[in-house]
């Protein structure tokens, strides 16, 4: 009897390893559901616009080609905030420039989140705009908290709202702003402002305005000039005004950051990875003490909101003299060549504040 | 029993199978030098100086670069090489502790030849680097455990110092990556030549050299221009160029002086951040303490920095002034060198005496050989220490 059972036995594994083979058997090609990047944003609602300034730029048959590409692209909102409401709006616009603005959110590689160094500041990477590079900032975690990771994604202080959709030709980010870049220095961003031009012949008069021609990087938070009218500036005033009366390194100095440039959502990186959202520091060459902070509710994805502040060192128990806040995102983070300009809806010093004593 | 025998013998023939002899080649390097570097770039990067580098390097000593100028390889690298810890001690207790890559010194963690004992001091936290004629660079690289010779190219371009050194056969060196310059930022290296092994020290007396290593216009320069470093408590603001030390020896739990052991001497500390030229060492007796029991002592050191004319009798700076423009500073060498609450305003160190089992006392003193770098308001102490006799329980 013993042995019938072993038999038995070994006639079944036997069976084991002959399974029935199965010579018609599809396996699916997963790659063949992911779509080449042009498609995938033609194809998604949310990227409507985006898809249209392709169109308009003729850059959608390069993107559905061989690759690899990362595609930064700016959901509808982000257009919306620029005052871009429908995909015709863009027929109004120059089609080499905006060829060059999309070309600059797209990179000749495919980027992974994992590629970017953690918490890395500034990891900058060749865009296909001339390869002008792109500013990149991972908030990985909080320095001493590894364990907690957050990993917040910013482009040129865009924040990446999606990550890593997979394309079959590359790697899609959905951005919430869209990337400002226009060639030039500071001066030749500021310059081409009219609303500026109270602050631009401030900073002629006092002798801040040539170093925006340099190198930098400078970070300039720009009254318009309603803010410089309530402040009691314009341009007759300025011109009445005697330089040497005046420090000009308060009156003008305070909007501008030398050596260091800001994004605007840098505020919220840096509050990630360092837990500080701002910092207090005397004005550049004053003894004046400025304050600047930024944050975004990035949850939320609201704007992000930017406030700088001045205090008298003579009574800095009696809190800042004044501040001014900028909440309306789509008027940060202009990028010129040597530097970033933020739009600021207040003024922070009056000329009397600045007399000389 | 035939049985056994057999299966036991097929056993041992086995087992001598799997480990057969094999030879071992013993790594060697003819004429080396012994090298030790630190980072001493202390800045903290926040929004303030967000465009600055995180002082976060790897050292390559004779590296190969291609075309565009970017490191392929290198004949001896040290990554990781994160800012220094306060307190270098004697052994090298980095290795296998931790499981971040973040090396505070070379070789610190790394895995390669360290050097003797000479003169009875170990060198094992000094790695063996040929003799000779190098280049050596340092690179900032991105905060990531990636090794740095597979991070892409384009992140392997930023040179924090580039510079060639003599280093000769059995010598043993200690390097400092520096900031030279406060208000340019400039970056360097100083290169010291380390003589303690060839002087006829003491076992019984403690001995310790002072260095400061501030860049230049560091302690003129505003406050408001310096980072904070609450720690450093009156050295936060730097020390001027010219100053001299004051050693106190205290007993613990508060400013208790030995009887002879308040305000000596010692003698002054001028700032060079250049030469590497070596500093006198100063001494006390290991049990300076009439009550110890010369087997092990339990007293602290405090040395007072003061400007050239200030009696630290007759100091106008209270211990706990905030601001004493660069005239006086504490540093005080104390226990593991956490913050005590009798020197608010002082720089805290671990104690320069090691008090360890050894032999069959628990604890027993020994005396050290100790190098305090002040470095823009931050100070660090080395120390080493002489081989001594195992614990025996």
């Amino acid at each position: 009897m013993l042995p019938n059972i072993k038999t038995y036995c070994l006639l079944l594994i036997a069976a084991l390893f002959s399974a029935c083979s199965h010579d018609e058997l599809e396996q699916v090609n997963t790659v063949q559901n992911y779509r080449p990047a042009a498609d995938f944003i033609k194809n998604n609602y949310d990227l409507t616009l985006t898809y249209a300034a392709l169109q308009r730029a003729g850059l959608t048959e390069t993107l559905n080609g061989k690759g690899p590409f990362t595609v930064l692209a700016p959901g509808n909102t982000a257009w919306n905030r620029m005052g871009i409401m429908k995909p015709e709006d863009f027929g109004h616009m120059n089609a080499d420039s905006l060829r060059n603005m999309l070309n600059f959110h797209i990179l000749g590689r495919r980027l992974v989140v994992s590629d970017i160094p953690v918490n890395g500041v500034d990891i900058r990477y060749a865009s296909l705009y001339e390869g002008r590079e792109l500013y990149t900032t991972l908030a990985s975690h909080y320095i001493n908290s590894p364990d907690f990771p957050q990993n917040q994604l910013f482009f040129n202080g865009a924040f990446c709202s999606k990550k890593e959709v997979v394309l079959s030709n590359g790697t899609l980010y959905l951005l919430d702003k869209v990337i400002k870049y226009k060639p030039g220095t500071v001066q030749d961003w500021l310059l081409s402002k009219d609303e500026y031009s109270i602050f631009v012949a401030g900073l002629k008069k006092f002798g801040l305005w040539e170093q925006f021609s340099g190198p930098g990087p400078f970070t300039v938070f720009a009254p318009d000039n309603h803010a410089m009218a309530a402040a009691g500036m314009d341009m007759n005033t300025l011109n009445t005004m005697t330089a040497d009366n005046y420090i000009g390194a308060r009156l003008f100095g305070v909007y501008v950051f030398a050596k260091r440039h800001y994004f605007i959502t840098d505020f919220c990186a840096f509050n990630i990875i360092y837990g500080t959202g701002g910092f207090t520091q005397n004005i550049d060459g004053d003894t004046f003490i400025r304050s600047v902070m930024g944050d975004k509710n990035l949850y939320l994805g609201t704007d992000a909101t930017y406030t700088l502040s001045v205090t008298d060192p003579a009574n800095p128990w009696a809190g800042p003299i004044r501040s001014a806040t900028g909440n309306v995102e789509s008027r940060s983070d202009y990028q010129a060549d040597n530097g970033l300009v933020h739009h600021l809806p207040g003024y922070l010093i009056t000329p009397e504040e600045a007399r000389k004593k | 029993m035939k049985m056994k025998l057999t299966t036991l013998c097929l056993w041992s023939i086995l087992l001598a199978g799997l480990s057969a002899c094999s030879k071992v080649e013993y790594t060697q390097l003819e004429n080396p030098s012994y090298l030790r570097v630190f980072n001493n770039l202390n800045l903290k990067i926040g929004l303030e100086n967000k465009d600055e580098e995180r002082p976060f390097l790897t050292m390559l000593i004779d590296p190969v670069l291609d075309n565009n100028g970017v490191p392929v390889s290198a004949a001896v690298k040290g990554d990781f090489l994160d800012q220094r810890a306060p307190y270098a001690p004697p052994y090298p207790s980095h290795v296998g502790s931790g499981n971040s890559v973040n090396n505070p010194e070379y070789p610190g963690r790394e895995n390669v030849l360290v050097g003797p004992v000479l003169n009875g001091f170990d060198l094992s936290s000094w790695a063996q680097v040929p003799s000779g004629h190098h280049r050596v660079m340092f690179m900032y690289r991105p905060a990531n455990a990636i090794p740095f010779f597979e991070l892409e190219p384009q992140l392997r371009k930023k040179i924090a110092v580039d510079t060639v050194v003599e280093l000769g056969a059995r010598e043993v060196y200690t390097m400092h990556v520096l900031q030279k310059d406060f208000a340019t930022r400039k970056t360097g290296v100083v290169i010291r030549t380390e003589i303690f092994h060839k002087l006829p020290l003491s076992d019984s007396l403690v001995y310790m050299n002072f260095y400061n290593y501030s860049s230049d216009g560091f302690w003129q320069a505003d406050n408001s221009l310096k980072q904070d470093q609450f720690e450093s408590g009156m050295l936060r603001y730097g020390i001027r160029d010219h100053m001299n030390i004051w050693l106190s020896l205290c007993k613990p739990g508060g400013f208790t002086t030995l009887p002879g052991y308040k305000f000596i001497q010692l003698g002054s500390v001028t700032r060079d951040a250049g030469s590497g030229k070596v500093a006198p060492y100063y001494s006390f007796p290991l049990y300076a303490d009439p009550t110890s029991n010369h087997i092990s002592t339990d007293i602290w050191q405090r040395f007072s920095i003061l400007a050239p004319s200030i009696d630290p009798e007759r100091n106008p700076y209270g211990d706990v002034a905030a601001d004493t423009d660069g005239q006086y500073a504490i540093i005080s060498c104390i226990g593991n060198g956490s913050r005590t609450n009798f020197e608010q305003q002082a720089l805290h160190l671990p104690g320069m005496i090691v008090n360890i089992h050894s032999g069959q006392y628990n604890p027993r003193s020994f005396s050290t050989v100790n190098t305090i770098e002040i470095v823009n308001g931050n100070a660090y102490l080395t120390t080493i220490q002489r081989k001594y006799p195992p614990p025996v329980y």
